[in-house]
This record gives C-alpha cells, sequence and structure tokens, in this order.
C-alpha cells in the first residue's frame, strides 16, 4: 500500500485499515439487526456477571445446611426455596453459574488449541501423520460424545475433573477436521506458494497464515459447542459421574433434587431452569455469530 | 471416482472404524484407575471370590491376550456375562435394544413431521414473527437438558394429570406380543392384538416426547438454514421469473434441493436420539439400550460396558454411514 | 412510429443498506418498441441490471422501487396485482435469461423438466407433450443431440450449452419481451457470438423484442437496434446504435468510445475520476466531476432527455437550451 500523506500517522490509521473498519461496521449493522443475537449476548453476560459477583449477590452460604428449614417453598426469605438438607436453592444456583462457566472454558481451552493444532499438522504435512490423526479422529466421532464421555469418566472415576477430561477427549475430534479441511483448502492457494517462494520458514507459515484463516470456522463453532459442553457436563453429574455433593453444579442438585419431584417441585426444576437459559443464551450467541460471518446468509436481509 | 468406488471405500472406512471403536471400548474399559470387581462385589469380599471374578472377566491375562479375546468375541457378538445382571450380555441386548429402536423411530417421525415444517415455514417467512417464534422454540429444544425435560412430563403429565403411564413398555398386566422384531409396537399389529398395540405406544409417548421435542429442534434448525441458504440461489430467481406461484417455488424447487441436506440431517438425527435416549430412558424407566448402557457404567461391569458400548457405536458408526451413502445418491451432482 | 412495447417512465429505485440509502435509479427513462433489439449499456454498478428486475418487480432485497411507470402492452406493470404479475407476465409475456447459466438452473431438475415446467405453466401443455415439445425446443436452439441433453444435470452442461437451455426455456411461451441480462459475459469469446447470433435469429423470426444488458460496446454493434447508456443511475443518452456510436453527444459516450483502442490508437485514453458513490451522488448530473464541459447549471440541476434527432436523445445541458 502506498504511504502518502493520507495514509501516515495516527489519523492515517483509519485510512490504512478502511477495510476491517468497514467490515466491523457491515457486521455490527448485521447483528443490530438481529434482536435474537444482541439478547443471546445479553443473556451470556448477564450470567458472566452473575458468576463474578456470586459471593456478593447470593444470600446465603452455598453449603451451609439448615435441617430445620429443609424443603421449604418459595417465599420471600428464600426465592427458590430449600433443598433437602435445608441449603438455599438460589444460592447454590448462582454459585453453580460460576461453576458451569469455568467447566465450559477449560474445556475449549483445553480442546481448542489441540484440536486446531493437530488439525493443521495433518493438512498441512500429510501422509502417514494425517491418516493416523484421522482414522483416531474418525474413531472418536463415531461414538455418540455422551456415551463416550460417561464411558470414560465411568474409568476414571467420579469427579468432576475427571467429567472435564473425559467431555475433552470427545470434542478434540471435532475441531481437528474442521481446522484440518481448512488447511486443506488453504494451502493449495497461491499465496502460499508465494510464501514458499519467498522462502518463510514453515512455522511462519503455519502461524501467521493458516491460522488465523482456520480459527474463523473453528471459533464459530466453538461457540455453537459452548452450550453442548454445559449439558454433557450437567448429563454427567445428573447420572452421578461428574460433581460430587456438596458442590452446586446444577446437573447434580436435579439428581438429587429428583426423589422430591412430586411434592417439591422446586427442587429440581430451578437448577435444571437455569441449565436451559445459560445453554439457550450460549445457542443464540453463537448461532447469531454464525449467522453474521456466514456471507451466504447476509447477503439479501 | 464413481459410485461404485465410493461406496465400497466408504464401506472400508465403516469396519476400519467398528475395529477402532472396539479397540477403544478395551481401552477405556481396561486401563483404569477404578476396580471394576472391587465396584461388583464391595470391599470386603473374600479374596476366593475376588480371583474367581477375575478369572471370569478374563482380568488374569496379560493385556494383549485380554485385547484379542474382546475382539474374537465382538465378532463373534460374544461379550461375556454381565455381572450385574447375570445373563450374557448378548442376551440382554437382544432384549433391550428392539425397545430402543422402537422408541427412536417413533421420536423421529413426530421430529421429521414436526421439524420440517417448522424449517420451512420459518425460512419462508424470514425474520418475521413465525420465524422467531420458530426458532426461539427450536434453540430451546437443543438448549433443553434431555433429562430435565423428562423430568418436567414426568411432573406434568404423570403426577398432575395422569396422563402418562407410570413407566415401563405395557402395562403390567398386558403380556408382551408373541416376539418377531422385539418391538412391541409392530410385533402387536403382526399379531392382531390391537389393545396391546395402543398400550405399547401409549407407554412410548413420555420418552418419545422428550426426544421427539428436542429431535424436532434440530431438524427445524437444518430445514431452515438450508432453505435460507437456497432461497437466495440464482435458479430460484429464475423459477420466479417463470412466474410460478410462491407454493411450487418453495416445495418443488427450493425444498427439493433442500431436502439433499434434510435427509442427512435425519440421519444424524438418529444418531443424536440415540445418545439422547441414554438419559431420556434412564429418567422414565424405560428398559431400553440406554438405560443398561447407563447402569453398566455405574455399576462398572466391564462386558456389558463393552458390549452396550459397541453396539451403540456400531448403530451410531452405521447411521452416519448410511446418511453418507445417500448424500451421494441423492445429489446428481455427486452421481454424475 | 412504431408501437411501444415496453414504457418506462421516471423510475426510481433505492436500496436500503448498512451504509446508507443507495439511490440507485434516479429517474430513468427509456421505451422499447415492438420487435426492436435494444441495449443497455454502461459500466458495472450503473444500475441496468437493477432497471431490468424492476421491470419484472424482482428487484433483490434490500432494493425498493420508490416511484415510477412501466407501462407494458397498455398496463402499468407497477400497479397490477402480484397474481396477475406472475400468472400473465412472468414467464409468458417478459421473460429474462442471465449470466451464469449454470447457477440459474436447477441443479435437481434434469433440462427436460425444466423446460417442460414452462410449457405447462405458460401453454398449459400436458405433461407428457411438455416432455417431448421440450426435446423439440432444444433443437431449434442447435444444441446437439437434443434427446441426451433433455435428460442431463444442469452439471452436466457446458456454459455456452447452459445458456442455450436457458434461451430455449425463456423463449417457450414466444414472450414479446426477452431480457437478456449480461448473458455471454460469463462465457468464452468464440461461444458469445454464437449465443449472440443464436438470440438475434430467433427473435427475428418470432418478432420478439430483447432487451439486452452488458457493459461491453462491441456486442451491442453487433445485434442492437436501438442503444442507452447508462450512467450511475440515470439514462444519459439514447437512440439508434449508429447515431449513439458513430456520432456520441454526452460526454460520457464519447468518452466510453474514445476509450476503445483501435488500430491507429497509440495511448490508452480513459475518462478520468471514478464513479461516485450513490449513498452520497454529486447533485444535479451525475456525471458532471468527470465532465471536460461541466457548467454551473449542471452541478445544480439535473438535466433531462433533450432530443438531437427525431430517434437521438441526450440528457445534457450542452444541448438543452437553458
Amino acid at each position: 500500500m502506498l504511504m502518502n500523506s493520507k495514509t501516515k500517522g495516527f489519523s492515517g490509521w483509519k485510512e490504512r485499515h478502511r477495510s476491517e473498519i468497514s467490515q466491523f461496521k457491515e457486521i455490527t449493522f448485521a447483528a443490530k439487526k438481529s434482536k435474537l443475537t444482541i439478547a443471546g449476548l445479553c443473556i451470556v453476560l448477564g450470567l458472566v456477571v452473575i458468576a463474578l459477583l456470586a459471593p456478593f449477590i447470593a444470600p446465603y452460604d452455598p453449603v451451609q445446611m439448615d435441617l430445620g428449614n429443609r424443603l421449604q417453598a418459595p417465599t420471600m426469605t428464600h426465592w427458590m426455596g430449600t433443598d433437602e438438607l435445608g441449603r438455599d436453592i438460589m444460592s447454590r444456583v448462582i454459585f453453580g453459574t460460576g461453576l458451569a462457566l469455568k467447566i465450559m472454558v477449560i474445556v475449549l481451552l483445553i480442546d481448542l488449541p489441540l484440536g486446531v493444532f493437530l488439525g493443521i499438522m495433518a493438512g498441512y504435512f500429510g501422509g502417514w501423520f494425517d491418516e493416523m490423526i484421522m482414522r483416531i479422529a474418525d474413531t472418536f466421532m463415531a461414538f455418540p460424545r455422551l456415551v463416550l464421555a460417561m464411558a470414560i469418566g465411568a474409568a476414571l472415576g467420579p469427579s468432576l475433573v475427571n467429567t472435564m477430561i473425559a467431555i475433552a477427549v470427545t470434542l478434540w475430534p471435532t475441531y481437528a477436521r474442521l481446522a484440518r479441511g481448512e488447511t486443506l483448502s488453504i494451502k493449495e492457494r497461491t499465496f502460499i506458494e508465494a510464501e514458499k517462494a519467498v522462502g518463510t520458514p514453515t512455522w511462519r507459515i503455519l502461524f501467521s497464515n493458516i491460522l488465523p484463516l482456520c480459527s474463523s470456522t473453528t471459533i464459530v463453532r466453538a461457540t455453537l459447542d459452548m452450550g453442548n459442553v454445559i449439558r454433557i457436563a450437567a448429563g454427567m453429574s445428573f447420572i452421578g459421574l461428574g460433581a460430587q455433593s456438596p458442590t452446586p453444579e446444577w446437573g447434580l442438585m436435579v439428581s438429587t433434587g429428583r426423589d422430591f419431584l412430586v411434592n417439591q417441585w422446586w427442587v429440581p426444576t430451578f437448577p435444571g431452569l437455569a441449565i436451559l437459559i445459560t445453554v439457550f443464551g450460549f445457542n443464540l450467541l453463537g448461532d447469531g455469530i454464525r449467522d453474521i460471518s456466514d456471507p451466504h446468509l447476509r447477503r439479501g436481509d | 471416482m464413481n459410485f461404485g468406488h465410493y461406496v465400497l471405500k466408504r464401506l472400508a472406512l465403516f469396519f476400519i472404524v467398528i475395529l477402532g471403536v472396539i479397540t477403544v471400548t478395551f481401552v477405556i474399559s481396561h486401563m483404569v484407575p477404578a476396580d471394576p470387581v472391587g465396584a461388583i462385589l464391595g470391599e470386603n469380599a473374600p479374596q476366593e471370590l475376588v480371583e474367581k471374578t477375575e478369572r471370569m472377566l478374563g482380568l488374569h491375562l496379560p493385556l494383549h491376550e485380554q485385547y484379542f479375546r474382546t475382539l474374537k468375541g465382538a465378532f463373534t457378538l460374544n461379550f461375556g456375562v454381565s455381572l450385574r445382571t447375570q445373563n450374557p450380555v448378548t442376551v440382554d441386548l437382544r432384549n433391550y435394544f428392539p425397545a430402543t429402536l422402537e422408541l427412536i423411530t417413533f421420536a423421529m417421525l413426530i421430529a421429521i413431521v414436526f421439524g420440517i415444517a417448522l424449517g420451512i415455514i420459518a425460512a419462508v417467512k424470514r425474520n418475521r414473527w413465525p420465524d422467531t417464534v420458530s426458532r426461539i422454540f427450536s434453540l430451546i429444544g437443543i438448549s433443553m437438558p434431555a433429562f430435565w425435560l423428562g423430568l418436567l412430563i414426568i411432573l406434568v403429565l404423570y403426577f398432575k394429570l395422569g396422563l402418562l403411564p407410570a413407566g415401563g413398555r405395557l402395562a403390567p398386566f398386558i403380556t408382551p406380543p408373541p416376539t418377531v422384531t422385539g418391538m412391541y409396537t409392530i410385533d402387536s399389529l403382526l399379531a392382531g392384538q390391537f389393545s396391546t398395540f395402543w398400550n405399547a405406544l401409549y407407554h412410548l409417548l413420555g420418552p418419545a416426547l422428550v426426544l421427539g421435542w428436542i429431535q424436532t429442534a434440530y431438524i427445524g434448525r437444518v430445514t431452515r438454514s438450508s432453505m435460507l441458504e437456497i432461497l437466495n440461489e440464482e435458479y430460484i430467481r429464475t423459477a420466479r421469473v417463470k412466474g410460478l406461484n410462491e407454493r411450487t417455488v418453495i416445495l418443488r424447487h427450493a425444498f427439493k434441493n433442500a431436502s439433499i441436506t434434510v435427509i442427512t440431517m435425519i440421519g444424524i438425527s438418529f444418531g443424536f436420539l440415540l445418545e439422547g435416549s441414554v438419559l431420556t430412558e434412564t429418567v422414565f424407566g424405560y428398559p431400553g439400550l440406554g438405560r443398561y448402557s447407563v447402569n453398566s457404567f455405574l455399576s462398572l461391569d466391564l462386558n456389558a460396558v463393552v458390549g452396550s458400548v459397541t453396539l451403540i457405536a456400531i448403530c451410531y458408526a452405521t447411521a452416519n454411514l448410511i446418511v453418507d451413502l445417500l448424500y451421494g445418491f441423492l445429489d446428481p451432482r455427486v452421481r454424475y | 412510429m412504431a408501437v411501444k412495447l415496453l414504457d418506462i417512465k421516471d423510475l426510481y429505485v433505492n436500496f436500503y443498506t448498512y451504509r446508507g440509502v443507495v439511490k440507485a435509479i434516479n429517474g430513468v427513462n427509456l421505451h422499447i418498441s415492438q420487435g426492436e433489439f435494444f441495449g443497455l449499456v454502461g459500466e458495472t454498478g450503473c444500475g441496468k441490471s437493477v432497471t431490468a428486475s424492476a421491470i419484472l418487480n424482482l428487484v433483490r432485497n434490500p432494493g425498493r422501487v420508490e416511484s415510477g411507470e412501466i407501462m407494458f402492452m397498455g398496463q402499468d406493470l407497477m400497479k397490477i396485482p402480484a397474481k396477475e404479475m406472475r400468472e400473465q407476465i412472468r414467464g409468458r409475456k417478459i421473460t429474462m435469461i442471465m449470466q451464469h447459466p449454470v447457477a440459474a438452473l436447477n441443479p435437481v431438475m434434469k433440462v427436460r423438466d425444466q423446460i417442460a415446467e414452462v410449457l405447462s405453466h405458460s401453454m398449459g401443455m400436458g405433461k407428457k407433450k411438455a416432455a417431448i415439445e421440450a426435446v423439440r425446443r432444444l433443437s431449434e436452439v442447435n444444441i446437439p443431440e437434443p434427446e441426451k441433453v433433455a435428460s442431463y444435470y444442469p452439471h452436466q452442461l457446458s456454459g455456452g450449452m447452459a445458456q442455450r437451455v436457458m434461451i430455449a426455456l425463456m423463449l417457450s411461451s414466444e414472450p414479446p419481451l426477452l431480457i437478456a441480462d449480461e448473458p455471454t459475459t460469463a462465457l468464452d469469446v468464440s461461444v458469445q457470438a454464437q449465443v449472440l447470433m443464436l438470440l438475434k435469429d430467433l427473435v427475428v423470426k418470432k418478432n420478439s423484442s430483447v432487451l439486452l444488458i452488458t457493459h461491453d460496446m462491441s456486442v451491442i454493434s453487433e445485434t442492437c437496434d436501438r442503444v442507452g447508456v447508462m450512467y450511475a443511475g440515470d439514462i444519459v443518452e439514447v437512440g439508434k446504435v449508429e447515431e449513439v456510436i458513430f456520432n456520441p453527444q454526452h460526454p460520457y459516450t464519447r468518452g466510453l468510445m474514445q476509450a476503445i483502442p483501435s488500430e491507429e490508437t497509440k495511448e490508452l485514453k480513459g475518462i478520468s475520476g471514478t464513479v461516485p458513490d450513490l449513498v452520497s451522488p454529486p447533485p444535479g448530473c451525475r456525471f458532471h466531476p468527470r465532465c471536460p464541459h461541466a457548467m454551473d447549471v449542471c452541478r445544480t440541476k439535473k438535466p433531462h432527455l433533450t432530443q438531437v434527432s427525431d430517434t437521438h436523445s441526450v440528457s445534457c445541458y450542452l444541448y438543452d437550451p437553458q
């Protein structure tokens, strides 16, 4: 790009990045038009706020038992009632928010880099390495996620950490495949040939060129998966393979509350509602992001 | 590569994957810190019993021998005996698998009818209220934890309204129809036992409602996004230029193209349904493969774990295989 | 004076986008007579395709026809009910072929069925008869082995073949007006000539009119009777092909003609400046920033079409007695 008086300096920054700025404007315009995406964003942000402020906004200690007050219906003192050990359900739900978010972040933080790394390596270098990784990925993907996670979780022993490991193991193949697919198509493009011709070291090519192009698809896919991670983790805890008492994990709360379904409906219902709202919010957001970044759907709106 | 080659290649891949599945299941169930024998027998079991159980499970053999035993067993459909039920695992599977198949098929039918309708309406009325409503419905559907929805439905429809039966596949006073497929609905129809048929259907309602709701959401979403993409294509414009009425444009031109993707999604849905059945059967007390496998996990019943997980994975992989082949067959661009 | 088949008066079309309102069509006036081959030429983005879409009331989102009259065979197309537009006009009296023929055909329908559909819909033919007739139409457009091609799927066709299928399809109902929106732009040069000759032939045989949209002046000179030059949403000049090409009056048209290199060209000549931003277009005559003869009035008031001869009009103050 020609550097002239218009493009130099700070005010020139706007000029130089004109295409990025216009893209950004287009994205925000599309985002604003989609009320559902905004709703999703609000929900997710709300959840983050609740999680961060949990110690301040929860009215009671989530693990403190009060056996004299067991199984109270929702009242002004206990907005969501109390559970079988007298613990305030709302406080437990609030603390459960942070837990759910933590689980999701940790799992994705492990899986995304791992999966993308393996995928790019497989796609770029090909050969037996590619075959091997892909066969392993195919094998893992041949199991329904929940079943595989449960099997691994059962084998490792019931605990929240093992649950996270189990879920992480089931997720990486998806991202590896995605990254590999992108890498394969990018690899053939002329500008990569040009880089090679100029003598750019391989790691540079992978890191500065291929990685950024892969990341948009993988991130979109990850946002769609965020809700799923929480749901699978809750499912595992429901069965008894995940979080253990007295951790205020939502799935666990539904499970222990199941015995009281008939007469004290609030015990399993509110935690389950929390799961629903959380997963819903993430799915809204993920959908919105996917809609916006897919050029097909943007046209003709 | 013509279609025939494609099929062969895909089949070969399938078998390799099945092999991998058995291997992975083996690895998971054997290289674990948890103690399977202790889980069944308890901590203080006499040493003899412990050793006898270990022999029965083949745990005394070196690992690679255990692996070959498992492999051989899997291919001869002999997974050993379930420590929990005391039956050969294969017998258990034969009892429970048709129940799940029945449930899944019923749920699938619900999902196909409602999902496609929902998706087309949402795409055609894009960004107007039917679209928004159906999108929210779909999103709630896929966000809902199946086990929670099951509990809610049990609470409302069973406890409060008494509209659903207590659990199981048939009312306790009804005898199951003579076994042809193992699926009570089909078998009772074949035997002409109509009251049994309705009773079986009645018992399927609860879990099928849960599974069906969730799958309707998935199919609705895919139908909608596929239709939206297609409605932007040049040939839809051509159809409009031809002056065809909107219904013809939507159904004969747009949906016909979308149906390829939708059918693919239906295949994938079978896999999701299999996955969903695990928790749903547990919540409803429905005696199917899903509940059996969960119980196997929790009690570390090794043979049952290997057997049920392998069966589930084979079904899942088969569904995916059929989807792949079907896609190749339906899309003329792949076939010719 | 020949019978006016199509008469567009004061057409305004806007597009509502994230950058603002794009005033894409700024008061277009043009007419086409029966049996006439009319060319609409202009740079990419000047609004030619939008004009064509407006005729069929198929302007793409987020565009909207703001005002104007489109008289066709005695009716104002802007005012007729949607049902009539669909059943009587589209596919029957006005049809359109487009730039990417393979993409414009339904990928999961055989060629025969797609043509038969038009025959059933607009001519009321029964299915069997339509299927046979479809093959005959294919042979009319010089497609070899029409029986075989009829059972192909669109992706099996080459670009030129697909465009011929489209032509066969769109001429099935013998429409009085065929719109051809850049029909040869995406085709190889050798195939271009064939398709254009085919169009011209068929038109002559059936006395239909054609509105040909292109950015290529040479195509116009080969095929058209009359031509309209568009710039940034305005018609700047319109007249018989010989008049406009050999005696261009509008500064823009002159610039276009001069830009075409010939044997004697030593230096390539362009038109200085760039196409205006239609969100905030220049006031008055939209060409004035690039015009070597711009006067004060050009900057404030939009010029109207003034007649330079019986058949030749220009939209420019150089000829407007003001």
